[in-house]
């Protein structure tokens, strides 16, 4: 494994990979700040640029993004209650309300400390438990590589909000139906092309990734004014940075709590960084003394910091399936997936023994992201706040126009920009109907790896389907799914 | 049924979905087998047909859960049909009069159909982003951008 870090680190630490990661971070963060933009988004965006380098180059810059974006989305969450993504909300429960007592620049602090934390710590963790997952994915066959699917599929819609789990179901079969047009990989049977040359090659994942977030939440900016309205909240000043001793001591053992919960919430399927910060959250609530436990919701720094570390962490723990077993856990590690196939790297256990240069430099990356996060990205803060009072009417054509050109770029189809405007327009009308999109992007990209180890399986199995049985891990896998479904869907009292 | 609420927006919806899905088995039905043919344990329509099914099910679930909350439409529905227009318009002109010419016209009114007045902001924001763009795409980066008025105003 040392051989690994350092091999990890020779790459990291090249120049250009080196301010991959500063660029990576410092556009994550403006981009992850902007309300309604999030990792996802910013991923998207950065995707065409990582064309022209080396894959490990371009891995390390989507790493320095994701970290970015989930920093920008705090920000915006602390200084507007405005959060960029759903896994810095609970940031904002005691965030905001310090930022309102004039303590911005302690909040921003508060939380660059807890995040940096628990990145750190949780990639410590990824050190350890990803080479010992890999070795044991070595021993898996395509019937366990199906089910791992359906328990990726099964889990996001599991862990959807409440009443949208018909809903995730419903965005998970439509996202596995996109899935299928295009020529089918193993007969070269054209599907659901209607005789249109440009559909043969399938849809591409970033066109879908754009329409489904970039698009659609430009759209729904238009529509909901108030989204963005929040801008014009923003603390004048920020105050001081600088945290005291006592401070420190105060959320020093929550932050530590967090990122182990965080980490382990990550590494489950569907669970991701939402999930985790509101668990810290209330975990750190119920552990703290009943004097402290008031104060929650109205600027307590154990607040802020316990779903800081937690999400950071669980950023990092959604890698280990990714990059061990190639099953993506949640949307944000969907786009990654999506990105490292189009480099012609196929994540799972044999990374490790085929790629080690992209595994490592992956793992220490993301190390680095959180350095820079809290040497670089802290101090500019006071500037980067400023780009949230860019007024409306430039930002969101902006954001069109970046989001567009990025599909272009790739494949420079115009008709690719106007079948990202009609399932731009169907994501707005699914998002104002409350179906979330996630699960679908989640499909798209797990849709190839179903339909190919459920061919592999059948044509092993003599078109049975007893590999379900017959197999132990395949079984124990489908048992997990079949536990998982049955645990959302109990009745509550 | 006389007096019962109209179709709301959520039941609309799955029975958008249940259409899509049987439409989405109909067309599976068509997709060549190939050498293997129908009955064989494989074959391109097995995922589809396993897909309609599923959607199928899901949707009929999800009309019949009893989920009638209302859809808040309201908006500026006409300014966002704009937008998507333009961005039609924009895909439509880019590879005609090309990038620098088409993304100054796309941002300059983005900006106007968001409510932008300032004729400075109108014209030198956009001149400058495509520009700015373009050469760092195009000279720096060496990606290929159309360019057929600049490459035909150089010529001359």
């Amino acid at each position: 494994m040392i051989e690994g870090i350092l091999q990890g680190l020779a790459t990291a630490l090249q120049p250009l990979n080196l301010a991959m990661v500063v660029l990576g971070c410092g556009a994550g963060t403006v981009i992850g700040m902007i309300p309604g933009l999030g990792p996802i988004t910013a991923i998207a965006i950065m995707i065409p640029i990582t064309y022209g380098l080396d894959p490990a180059t371009g891995l390390i810059l989507m790493a320095g993004v994701y970290y970015g974006a989930i920093f920008g989305g705090s920000t915006s969450s602390i200084l507007l209650n405005a959060p960029g993504v759903a896994g810095t909300v609970a940031t904002a429960f005691d965030g905001h309300p310090l930022a309102l007592k004039g303590e911005a620049g302690k909040a921003l602090a508060v939380a660059a400390y807890a995040s940096f934390t628990g990145g750190t710590l949780a990639a410590v963790f990824l050190l350890v438990a990803a080479p010992a997952l890999a070795a044991v994915a070595l021993g898996f066959h395509s019937p366990d590589y199906f089910a791992l699917a359906v328990l990726a599929l099964a889990s996001v819609s599991a862990f959807a909000g409440g009443g949208q789990l018909l809903k995730a179901a419903m965005m998970v079969v439509v996202g596995l139906m996109l899935a299928t047009v295009g020529q089918d990989t193993s007969s070269d049977v054209p599907r659901f092309t209607f005789g249109s040359v440009e559909l043969l090659d399938g849809l591409s994942f970033l066109l879908l990734a754009m329409a489904t977030f970039a698009l659609s939440e430009a759209l729904l900016a238009v529509l909901r004014p108030e989204r963005w309205g929040a801008a014009s909240k923003a603390p004048s000043g920020l105050a001081s940075l600088r945290l005291s001793r006592s401070e420190v001591r105060e959320v020093a053992a929550p932050i530590a709590r967090s990122s182990v919960l965080g980490f382990l919430v990550g590494v489950l399927p569907g669970a991701g960084a939402t999930l985790a910060s509101f668990l810290a959250y209330a975990m750190e609530r119920n552990l703290a003394p009943e004097s402290e436990q008031k104060k929650f919701g109205t600027g307590s720094l154990r607040g802020l910091a316990a779903p800081e570390a937690a999400n950071n962490a669980a950023c990092s723990g959604s890698f280990v399936p990714l990059l061990t077993l190639g099953v993506p856990g949640s949307a944000t590690t969907a786009i990654m997936l999506g990105a490292l196939l189009s480099h012609g790297i196929q994540p799972g256990p044999r990374l490790l023994v085929d790629r080690p240069e992209v595994f490592w430099s992956v793992i220490v990356s993301m190390y680095l992201g959180n350095v820079v996060l809290l040497v670089l990205n802290l101090p500019l803060i006071p500037w980067l706040a400023r780009l949230l009072q860019v007024p409306r009417p430039i930002m969101l054509p902006m954001i069109l126009f970046f989001s567009v050109i990025g599909v272009y770029l790739v494949s420079l189809s115009p008709f690719d920009i106007l079948l990202m405007v009609g399932i731009g327009l169907a994501a707005t009308l699914l998002r104002l109907l409350d179906y979330p999109l996630p699960p679908l992007l989640l499909a798209f990209v797990l849709g190839p790896m179903l339909e190919e180890n459920l061919r592999r399986s059948l044509i092993l199995y003599d078109g049975s389907f007893s590999f379900v049985w017959q197999r132990p891990t395949t079984l124990s896998i489908l048992l997990l799914t079949l536990g998982l479904c049955a645990w959302r869907l109990r009745p509550r009292c | 049924m006389y007096g019962e609420a109209p179709l709301s927006s959520q039941r609309g919806a799955a029975l958008f979905f249940l259409a899509l899905s049987v439409a989405y088995g109909v067309v599976a039905l068509d997709i060549e087998t190939g050498m293997a043919g129908a009955q064989a344990a494989w074959s391109a329509r097995t995922v589809p047909l396993i897909l309609a099914s599923a959607g199928c099910l899901v949707s009929l679930l999800l009309l019949y859960s009893g989920n009638d909350a209302k859809t808040e439409w309201s908006g500026d529905w006409s300014r966002a049909l704009r937008l998507c227009a333009l961005t039609a318009l924009y895909a439509l002109l880019l590879p005609r009069i090309g990038f620098f010419a088409a993304t100054t016209a796309f941002l300059a009114i983005g900006f106007r159909t968001l409510g932008e007045r300032r004729p400075r902001v109108l014209l030198a924001v956009p001149a400058s982003v495509a520009l700015v763009l373009l050469v760092l795409l195009r000279v720096a980066l060496g990606v290929y951008l159309p360019e057929p008025l600049l490459e035909m105003l150089a010529r001359r």
